[in-house]
């Protein structure tokens, strides 16, 4: 009986024994942009799009070794909205019945000049919104299809580089200061705070520059393309009224110029309080760009994205020169697909207090909106405040919801593909975070990516560390964070826990 | 009588006014290596040098505008030597005398394979000194009489040189006997583990640089100033300079005959290790060079060495399209008077049980290791030290004295200058450069005396290696250095605007 029993452990663990083979490879993009006028999606006050600065895409690279596959799926909008994810998966389970649409990894590049895809309170919006979304469903399905009928047997690398992306936009005070009514939570922390003040005492925390990357190329050694998996939040043109992909736009064009047909698949890797502006060395910064463009932007962030894209470059040379050493056409794959459950962040009786002292604060400054003459302004004013109203009502609904529901479901994705780790979470998740999953991986190297595929009526949002959380300000606290501090730890222990069963070759319990 | 008063402020500001005038640029680097048999500086072991792996150099670069001017020394030594830099002040009275002594600016590039003058056996020590001395006195001359009508340009760069080495854990963790105190944070700590919190604090990605040229254009040198200690060979038994070796080497190719001036940005909890990532590190290092290390460091000198170079040819590029060549020099040396640290409770307590333990330790040496136990015993002297030192400040907290220590701020037309002697936590740095009124400011740590760790309060109560006790000076002491950094700054900005001023006195 003893020995029956090690004998079915030990097939059960062969069975789930991850083995090298032939990598097949496949890339597509599709264009997911629109000119038609949309929300663009990033800011409390509503922006409207006047047409179309550079396209949005939507890139897929499929891999596949015959054992098991993922398709990365990364499109330049805010985040992976449920209802893309979700069609996106029924379009291409359609066009491909027997392919496994949870082994789609989507994520979201974090443009801030990407479209909203939600309903719109205006009718004729929400309409062209609508119409639209669908319009990317079709042309991401399109490429996540695209990719996997087009897989060839090919070779990956990998490598990774050091550069500066990103810096952390939480500044913080010797003194606590004030918060802003649904905005930010009282602290010593302020979202880019002034750093020209005797009260200046640090930046909250350090902007990672470790920057990863998965070179794929064919059987003749030729690149095909490129995962880039940087900290990085391409907002720059955060004030730009035109749709447009950002950063990414300027390094999809350095790439056609420098490697004409190759692709780049952008992931965002734990970067929830990245930001591209300095701390400071403000006047530093337009010197230089005066003194390398000598004239005034075209559009807001113009010379930030190119500069970005630039480094972007040089470190891509620089890690690909010896990462290329040694491509691999065999490796072992293994993706596994996880229904995570996470601890919410549930509002104490102080910070629901102060989410009605808010909604008071809030309604006295939309009686005094018509004092504001320019129209423009007014309406920018009442759109904000339409959000921090919102925030506040949702931090006293979850407050009353959790005690019924304190777990928030979310789709994990953890993966290998030989020495590489990848796991994935939905929010804008704290750089230290990802630093603890990156430290404990049992891989050579693990990419993080965040804004991954939203499920189960989910949202979006910040995932702030506990230190954070105690320094206040916008981005942490039940405003911000549907989850807490805690259960951004749950992740990165589910993610320590699944890299090690996949490096261990046990991705599946005997049982 | 009000009249008077404003006439006489009035009058007052002129004088003081810095107006721009035709810089004269001179440059000079001479050699300050030994191959003799002297003990390693940088680690609570003694290492013993076996040789001379490549030269450690003293560069000066002199500025002058004809009303004010400033010698820049920067030496590949682990802080300057207090006894150096005075015998030096004194050779340069009597054989420069149109060169105040307090203009040179002195900083060290905080190598931890230079020479150990206080280790070394007292007759090579004392040879050392004197050649060390001479070779920078060498330097300055040679410097201060090159000087030639040139111009400068000015920029900066963002690129990673460093991390920063204190890990924090959620727990907290105890300390260690005269090196660590008891707190959340450890040097170089383990990431690996479920207690890793984070990394304690940023480090700074901002490499500032000043060019020179000549008056045809032609590139000669550049201070490169980045918040990077070139500490990377800290195991090798070799006399070395570290990175700036490596980075004089690529200038070479690069750049032929064009000198550089190392200097190091507050930079005191700076490290060249990687916190995580040590396999994906060696897997990089051997598809790269395909080979094992020719000595400790080697590889990871040439890569940082090769970003900076990277870093200065790309703000080159857009920073020489502005070049100054009148500008306005002012510079300022003050002695600033610091608060002193003071050791808590806590840390007294430990010491006390300290100095217990090494007297334990010495009678019956725990180590079974041959190694472990020669490298504890070495330290045990050190350790001591530290521990009769904390007793002593507990003891005596009410007669602490504060610190003197020596204080330049200086502009060159829009950018400022601040010197301050110790390993200046990064953050420090960050408030002076946040806070300046010039449009790039370098911070120059470990210049002018031998200083010791000056660490925040933030580090301080997460402890570990390099805080509290092993601070001269405690945080507030750090802060008060940046409160005279910016007001010196703003003052010496605010000269080359006597009109506003004497408007304003009306």
């Amino acid at each position: 009986m003893k020995s029956r029993g090690i004998c079915v452990a030990l097939l059960a663990l062969l069975a789930a024994t991850v083995s090298a083979a032939p990598l097949r490879i496949g890339w597509a993009m599709n264009d997911i942009s629109t000119d038609q006028p949309v929300r663009l999606a990033g800011t409390f006050h509503q922006r409207i799009s006047e047409g179309l600065r550079d396209p949005l895409c939507a890139t897929a690279l499929a891999i596949d070794n015959g054992e098991d596959c993922v398709v990365f799926l990364s499109m330049d909008l805010i985040h992976s909205p449920e209802y893309v994810v979700t069609t996106v998966r029924k379009l291409v389970k359609a066009a491909i019945p027997d392919f496994q649409t949870e082994k789609i990894l989507f994520n979201g590049t974090h443009t801030h000049t990407g479209p909203s895809l939600y309903p719109q309170k205006n009718k004729k919006l929400s309409e062209i919104t609508l119409e639209y979304r669908e319009y990317v469903c079709k042309q991401a399905a399109k490429s996540v299809i695209e990719a996997w009928n087009s897989r060839q047997p090919g070779k990956i690398a990998y490598g990774y580089d050091l550069v500066v992306t990103a810096f952390n936009r939480r500044i913080v005070y010797f003194t606590r200061q004030k918060g802003s009514p649904g905005g930010s939570p009282a602290g010593c922390a302020k979202l880019h705070g002034n750093t020209d003040t005797p009260d200046f005492s640090h930046v909250e925390g350090w902007a990672d520059p470790f920057v990863n990357y998965l070179f794929t190329y064919d059987m003749e050694g030729k690149l095909t393309g490129a995962i880039m998996n940087v900290p990085y939040t391409a907002q720059v043109s955060i004030k730009d009224v035109h749709l447009s992909s950002d950063t990414w736009s300027d390094m999809r064009r350095l790439m056609a110029e420098k490697h004409p047909g190759v692709f780049i698949l952008p992931q965002v890797a734990a970067a929830g309080e990245a930001t591209f502006e300095q701390p400071y060395y403000k006047a530093a910064e337009q010197r230089r760009y005066r003194l390398i463009y000598g004239r005034g932007e075209a559009y807001p962030g113009e010379f930030q994205r190119k500069q970005i894209a630039g480094r972007l470059l040089t470190s891509f040379e620089r890690a690909r020169a010896w990462a290329e050493k040694e491509q691999f056409s065999d490796l072992p794959i293994r993706h596994l697909t996880k229904k995570l459950m996470l601890s919410r962040y549930i509002p104490s009786d102080e910070e629901c207090e102060q989410a009605k002292q808010d909604l008071e604060e809030i309604a006295r400054r939309r009686e005094k909106l018509s004092e504001i003459k320019d129209p423009k302004l007014r309406k920018k004013r009442a759109t904000s405040l339409n959000t921090s109203d919102g925030r506040c009502h949702k931090v006293l609904r979850v407050r009353k919801e959790s005690e019924e529901k304190p777990k928030l479901p979310m789709e994990f994705h953890a993966l290998r593909i030989g020495d590489v780790g990848f796991v994935s979470e939905q929010y804008e998740y704290y750089f230290e975070f990802g630093q603890r999953i990156a430290a404990r991986s049992p891989f050579i190297q693990t990419f993080v990516i965040e804004l991954s595929a939203i499920v189960d009526g989910g949202s979006s949002g910040y995932l702030a560390t506990e230190r954070a959380t105690k320094n206040g300000g916008y981005g942490v606290g039940p405003l911000s964070c549907p989850l807490s501090p805690q259960g951004g730890q749950e992740i990165v222990e589910a993610a320590i826990e699944s890299l090690n069963e996949l490096k261990n070759g046990k991705a599946e319990k005997a049982d | 009588m009000k009249i008077r008063i404003v006439c006489f402020a009035a009058l007052t500001l002129l004088a003081t006014a810095v107006s721009a005038g035709q810089l004269k640029i001179g440059w000079a680097i001479n050699d300050i290596s030994t191959d003799k048999s002297v003990e390693l500086a940088g680690t609570f072991h003694w290492r013993h040098s076996k040789g001379l792996r490549d030269p450690l150099m003293a560069t000066a670069l002199a500025i002058d505008n004809g009303e004010d001017c400033v010698v820049f020394l920067s030496m590949d030594f682990i802080s300057p030597p207090t006894h150096i830099v005075k015998r030096v002040r004194k050779i340069v009275k009597t054989e420069i005398p149109d060169l105040p002594p307090e203009k040179i600016l002195f900083n060290a590039t905080h190598i931890h394979t230079g020479v150990s003058i206080g280790r070394t056996e007292k007759p090579l020590a004392e040879e050392y000194s004197h050649y060390m001395s001479d070779q920078i006195v060498k330097s300055i001359k040679e410097a201060w009489n090159s000087r030639k009508p040139g111009q400068i340009a000015y920029g900066y760069d963002l690129v990673v040189t460093a991390f920063n080495r204190r890990i924090v854990y959620f727990n907290e963790r105890k300390g260690s006997i005269g090196t660590s105190p008891r707190g959340k944070a450890v040097l170089h700590g383990r990431t690996d583990v479920p207690d890793f919190s984070h990394v304690e604090g940023g480090a700074d990605p901002f490499a500032n640089y000043l060019f020179t040229y000549d008056m045809d254009g032609k590139l000669t040198g550049a201070i490169i100033n980045v918040g990077y200690t070139a500490q990377v060979s800290i195991k090798d038994c070799y006399v070395s300079s570290d990175t700036w070796h490596d980075m004089r080497k690529l200038m070479a190719e690069h750049h032929p005959g064009v000198y550089i001036l190392p200097q190091v940005a507050a930079a005191g909890e700076a490290t060249f290790e990687q916190p995580y990532y040590k396999e994906a590190e060696k897997r990089r290092y051997r598809l790269i060079y395909g080979r094992e290390e020719a000595y400790p460091g080697e590889f990871q000198r040439k890569q940082i060495a090769g970003r900076i170079l990277t870093s200065f040819d790309r703000a080159h590029e857009w920073a020489q399209k502005e070049k100054f060549s009148d500008l306005p020099l002012k510079h300022v040396t003050r002695t600033l008077e610091l608060s002193p640290s003071v050791p808590s409770e806590v840390d007294y307590q430990a010491a006390k049980e300290g100095l217990k333990k090494i007297r334990e330790y010495r009678e019956n040496p725990p180590w079974k290791d041959p190694a472990v136990k020669k490298r504890w015993m070495s330290s045990l002297n050190g350790r001591e030290n530290v521990c009769k030192r904390i007793v002593w400040r507990y003891e005596n907290s009410a007669n602490l004295k504060k610190v003197p220590m020596e204080f330049h701020a200086l502009r060159i037309g829009d950018v400022g200058f601040v010197s301050e002697q110790f390993e200046y936590y990064f953050e420090f740095g960050q408030r002076i450069q946040a806070r300046s009124p010039f449009i790039q400011t370098f911070v120059i740590q470990l210049a002018g005396m031998s200083g010791g760790y000056l660490a925040t309060e933030r580090a301080s109560r997460n402890g570990g290696y390099g805080t509290r006790f092993l601070c001269p000076v405690s945080p507030e002491g750090g802060q008060e250095i940046v409160e005279a950094a910016v007001s010196t700054l703003k003052e010496l900005k605010a000269m080359d605007e006597p009109a506003t001023q004497q408007q304003k006195g009306n």
